[in-house]
């Protein structure tokens, strides 16, 4: 028997220098138990280093968390990596981090970087510049994550500034995706109007894009599963066994 | 004035083979964001740009661009060039900013405009 799981599979920490400090796991776990989100993706720009502390914090929710990263490549395209395991997420970071570049990040223009823990208190601020591109082609990410057995999915591929058709035009034919994802500045029906090509030929998602708790009201992608795992998100994108993602227009 | 013209004026290195640098270029234009270049480059341009993914030479056939130059000394990926020369696009790499290449540019093809 298949059931619907509503899904934000975008939601930043306060590792992003861009999110606000209140993105700590009790608040984003609070919030996402608010909106009924059952698959929860946590991706930060190029760093996995607060997806522990949301794992751990998550042990009494009740549903899925998908451990991810946001990677900037080199041709400043955001990508979503996700992978079924905070282990496997840690050994893609540590892949990331070695084509990142080696600046600091500046606090005072760019904002902090916080790694908290489970409860939200801070122990430490990643002093790498996160927010700046991998020495890696979009091409190249791809396949990584493919060989990690993770979920490639090109991020707000409707903003002109770091999504993958405002840098490159359009996705190329030979890139393989897991799914595609619009972000909350564009509907359900204008994006199907806009980009036919796009809802004809790749699974879609809508997700927050969360930077704050505020942009976490917001639900418009479902998944037909039996049960929220990873394996089952991945039969989704896949078409498999009646496993696929739902849209609704409502939010 | 001519690719190959271009080619020694700014002593670029062109990287694709069998290209044919006979073809006349009627102006230039710089941008990296390919949709960009979609909606706004016209017929016969070359391109000055820093990206190198093929798309880049999907872009260039889809506007019948003269050619590309890579320009900061960006590594050109093999996929890219394999494209490139499939698609009969020449594409050029330097050492040069795109700034200094665009000034280079505009005074040669305002001379050579000038000289016709």
């Amino acid at each position: 028997m298949l059931k619907e799981f509503p899904a934000d599979l975008h939601v930043h920490t306060c590792l992003s220098p861009c999110a606000e400090d209140e993105m700590v796991p009790p608040n984003i776990l609070n919030m996402a138990r608010l909106m009924g989100i059952e698959i929860l993706g946590i991706a930060d720009h190029n760093s996995a280093k607060n997806l522990s502390a949301m794992v751990e914090a998550s042990c009494g929710f009740d549903g899925l968390i998908l451990p991810g990263i946001e990677v900037q490549t080199r041709e400043e395209v955001h990508v979503l990596c996700y992978f079924e395991s905070l282990k496997v997420a840690m050994e893609f970071q540590d892949f990331i981090y070695e084509h990142l570049p080696p600046k600091k990040n500046d606090p005072r223009r760019l904002g902090r970087q916080y790694v908290v823990d489970k409860m939200g208190n801070v122990t430490g601020e990643e002093e790498r510049l996160l927010i700046a591109s991998v020495d890696l082609s979009v091409d190249e990410v791809a396949e990584k994550v493919f060989d990690f057995g993770g979920i490639f999915i090109p991020a707000h591929v409707d903003r002109m500034s770091f999504g993958i058709i405002g840098q490159l035009g359009f996705i190329p034919a030979d890139m393989k995706v897991h799914a595609v994802e619009f972000s909350k500045n564009v509907s359900v029906d204008e994006a199907r109007c806009r980009f036919p090509d796009i809802f004809a030929k790749y699974p879609v998602v809508f997700s927050s894009d969360a930077h704050c708790l505020q942009d976490m009201v917001f639900k418009k992608t479902y998944f037909l599963l039996k049960e929220p795992t990873f394996e089952e998100v991945k039969k989704a994108f896949n078409g498999l066994d009646g496993r696929r993602v739902v849209l609704k227009g409502k939010f | 004035m001519t690719l190959e013209e271009i080619r020694r004026e700014l002593s670029l290195n062109l990287v694709t083979k069998g290209t044919n640098l006979d073809r006349v270029v009627a102006g230039a234009y710089a941008s990296d964001l390919l949709s960009w270049v979609m909606g706004h480059a016209a017929e016969n341009q070359i391109w000055i740009t820093v990206q190198s993914h093929p798309n880049i030479v999907a872009v260039a056939a889809l506007l019948g661009l003269a050619g590309i130059i890579v320009a900061e000394g960006v590594e050109i990926e093999e996929n890219t060039i394999k494209k490139a020369d499939e698609e009969n696009i020449p594409i050029f790499s330097t050492e040069r900013s795109v700034f200094e290449i665009c000034g280079i540019l505009y005074n040669v093809l305002s001379g050579s405009r000038e000289k016709c």
